[in-house]
């Protein structure tokens, strides 16, 4: 959460962002445990993965099409 | 005994997702940050996840458990390789001791 808001460049941002979404995957499961709703696993499956789908749209986005080549 | 290798599982992931937020934290440069996070958060919610489906073992909440597990270990390295090496073609500040750097020599070979 620190390095979200002081971080230097705009990855740190991101990459910052990606383990606050698995520390909320991991919460999620552990409130699974916790009251025994199996219903929280679709949960997990959608988080996992719009966390793929925004990490490749953000570095797609940060290069702007550009690339080794 | 259930319980308790489902508990082991659960406490050793949620070790490994603190282990990687204080790397993410305390680590110098762009690139050993993304070595802190990606790995670990990797092995952290597998563990977490084989913890949920030793407690909960009915077929559906296995076979969806295996699906986050597979998933996650092929996306996730795919993110962090993407998102590095738009920070490194991006030009951002790496740390002063580094040994070699094949990225940008790669560029005056050919």
């Amino acid at each position: 959460m620190v390095r979200l808001l002081k971080g230097p460049t705009l990855p740190d941002r991101v990459i910052s962002l990606d383990l606050l979404a698995f520390v909320a995957l991991g919460i999620v499961l552990l409130n699974m445990i916790i009251t025994g709703e199996l219903e929280y696993l679709d949960i997990v499956i959608v988080i996992s993965l719009v966390i793929f789908i925004a990490t490749v749209a953000i570095a797609k986005y940060l290069t702007k099409g550009k690339d080794y080549d | 005994m259930t319980d308790w290798i489902a508990f082991i599982a659960l406490i050793t992931g949620a070790l490994f997702v603190l282990v990687s937020a204080i790397g993410l934290l305390r680590l110098p440069d762009l690139f050993m940050r993304m070595h802190a996070t990606t790995k670990t958060t990797s092995l952290g919610i597998t563990l977490i996840l084989i913890g949920v489906i030793i407690a909960f073992p009915t077929w559906g909440v296995v076979l969806k458990g295996i699906l986050i597990i597979a998933f996650i270990f092929l996306t996730n390295p795919l993110g962090a390789h993407m998102i590095s090496k738009a920070g490194h073609l991006l030009g951002t500040k790496k740390w002063g001791r580094y040994v070699r750097d094949d990225l940008e020599n790669n560029n005056h070979r050919r």
